[in-house]
């Protein structure tokens, strides 16, 4: 079936062109996650207690038996926060990773074309800017981050299983301790959500990115970065005021920021958090967001059309 | 013969730089024609506005579009293959093949496949890895699959070697064009496409100073090689150029009587590339 999605098929511009970033920036989608969950369900494997060896938690430490009595020793609330607490922190070292990944994609997307000439290429094919503009967005704040969903969500499987099989030969059963402490579909759709109120929270950044990739001539990164830092820096002197960093700030951060919702209801994980998490959509800020990132996406396009060599 | 491409009063200026000054060009569908001109002299820019790839003022017409304002519709029936490399490199051979068919409704992918099965490339690398032959065969073995109405060819051959070079226009010849299709080439070897070409534009400075059927040129202009004792009498005769190499002075005439010339020496006809330096150098 993947091989299916995964193939052209006669004439399929969408598609395609979502099929050329992932060939493009196979590295920044696929490959970054999966070492990153590799590396980590080896880490796992090697140190943590399979062996009977301690482990570490805040300072103290214990063997897994002692640290599964422990867990046993919880009421069923308190267990299940912990268990999810632990779920969700797991997945940030990927997800931390995707986040640098989409950045890099995004500052990228339209300045490796022109660095390598390859824009006349692309530009001979019946594909429009607004077109290819869109399709490098969505691989950015979309694909990118669904792709480390899907190996976060492998991760937290392993570590249930890891989890599951250090309990045998001990009095608990890894069924009450962890698989039932754990709504596995609201979890699931929880991070989707997150990840994706993420995207619309953060996209007036990214399109800054896009934009900065389609004008520099050379290092997309400073330019994307030192006029930010200048104004700012600017505001602070002159005005006494940080809104800029603030703003920046809250689009960016992953927990917290203008998405309370994703913060503090993550221990509680049922049916209704991924529903919280969208009542954001109301909220004016991610609208302002959107015209923002709606001019610079426009001013993209503009100059993509405009500057072909 | 219909006019698939009109250009009415086309410039196009660079900063204080105008790098085509007022252009009136009309090609006709089924001609192959030769776009000549020194560096720096208008050539890509008049071909990228052709292909809707910079802006210009004045009027562009190609096959119906305003280049600049569609081009995603225009170039499903113009093909391009420009003086630089332009695939890109991370990609691999197949995945060019299955991007081009995705993208392009009227792309043949097993034509693209039998050009390249007549070739040594591997379908698996990436472009990076091949040769800059291999790459032009990749990039030809595209765009001639593509059903298209106009080939734009902006130096193609650069860099490669003469054999490359040979096959590279044989195969356009004989794979590619017929009576329905157009090609436009701009190269600075001009002596190997003198004899594929219908139609020639001299371009200098951004403005054309020529444009003629291949056979008036054959008939307009010719070379003089006189006898040493009919050199005056060759000068008298107005040409627009003389040169002198070995010791032997020959002179190029426009629009004089065959028999005339005849009657001082040899006449021949007129290669291409002299007559690009003739036009170059004159006022």
């Amino acid at each position: 079936m993947l091989a299916s999605i995964i193939k052209v098929n006669g004439y399929q511009p969408f598609k395609t062109m979502m099929l050329r970033e992932y060939w493009e920036n196979r590295r920044a989608i696929f490959m970054t996650p999966l070492v990153i969950t590799g590396v980590f369900m080896v880490l796992i494997i090697v140190s943590m207690g399979i062996f009977g060896e301690r482990i570490h938690i805040d300072g103290e430490s214990f063997t897994v038996g002692e640290f599964i009595s422990q867990m046993s020793a919880f009421e069923a609330q308190k267990l299940q926060e912990h268990v999810n607490h632990m779920l969700l922190a797991s997945t940030m070292p990927i997800l931390i990773g995707a986040w640098f990944c989409m950045v890099f994609t995004a500052l990228g997307s339209l300045y490796d074309e022109r660095k390598d000439n390859s824009i006349l290429f692309w530009k001979s094919m019946p594909v429009s800017d607004l077109q290819t503009v869109i399709s490098k967005l969505l691989t950015v704040i979309l694909v990118i981050p669904l792709v480390a969903l899907g190996f976060s969500f492998i991760f937290q499987i392993f570590l249930l299983i890891v989890g599951s099989l250090a309990t045998i030969g001990t009095e608990h059963s890894a069924w009450d301790l962890l698989w039932s402490s754990v709504n596995l579909p609201a979890l699931i759709m929880a991070e989707l959500s997150a990840i994706i109120m993420y995207g619309l929270w953060a996209l007036p950044v990214f399109a800054w990115f896009m934009l900065v990739s389609v004008a520099a001539k050379r290092t997309p990164l400073l330019l994307a970065t030192i006029p930010v830092a200048v104004t700012a820096v600017i505001e602070e002197l002159f005005f006494d005021t940080h809104y800029l960093i603030e703003f920046i700030g809250r689009r960016l951060s992953i927990n917290g920021g203008e998405n309370s919702a994703m913060s503090n209801e993550m221990k509680q994980i049922s049916a209704n958090t991924s529903l919280d998490m969208f009542k954001s959509v109301t909220e004016p800020g991610l609208w302002i967001g959107f015209g923002i990132a709606a001019i610079m996406l426009y001013a993209t396009v503009w100059l993509r059309k405009r500057n072909s060599l | 013969m219909t006019n698939i491409i009109t250009a009415q009063n086309l410039s196009k200026s660079f900063g204080s730089f105008q790098a085509l000054k007022n252009v009136n060009l009309t090609i006709q569908k089924g001609q192959i024609v030769g776009i000549i001109g020194a560096n720096g002299a208008g050539k890509t820019t008049l071909l990228n506005s052709i292909l809707g790839l910079s802006a210009y003022d004045g009027n562009l017409d190609v096959l119906g579009f305003d280049p600049y304002a569609d081009r995603d519709e225009l170039v499903k029936q113009i093909c391009f293959i420009s003086d630089v490399a332009t695939l890109p490199k991370w990609m691999k051979v197949h995945e060019a093949i299955d991007f081009v068919e995705g993208v392009h409704p009227s792309f043949n992918r097993e034509k693209a496949l039998g050009f390249l099965n007549g070739t040594s490339v591997p379908l698996d690398k990436k472009i990076r890895h091949l040769s800059k032959g291999m790459v032009v065969q990749v990039h030809l073995a595209l765009i001639m699959a593509i059903d298209a109405k106009i080939l734009v060819l902006d130096e193609p051959t650069l860099g490669l070697d003469i054999i490359y070079r040979k096959k590279f226009y044989h195969q356009l010849l004989e794979d590619f064009f017929d009576e329905d299709r157009t090609i436009l080439i701009t190269t600075h070897q001009v002596d190997e496409i003198e004899n594929i070409l219908s139609h020639v534009v001299f371009i200098r400075e951004g403005s054309i100073v020529l444009t003629s059927d291949m056979e008036d040129i054959g008939q307009k202009w010719m070379v003089l090689n006189p006898s040493p004792d009919n050199i005056d009498a060759a000068r008298a005769l107005s040409p627009v150029s003389e040169q002198t190499l070995l010791g032997r002075t020959s002179f190029i005439f426009n629009g004089k009587s065959r028999s005339e010339l005849a009657e001082l020496g040899e006449v021949s006809r007129v290669s291409l590339s002299d007559l690009f330096v003739t036009l170059m150098d004159g006022e």
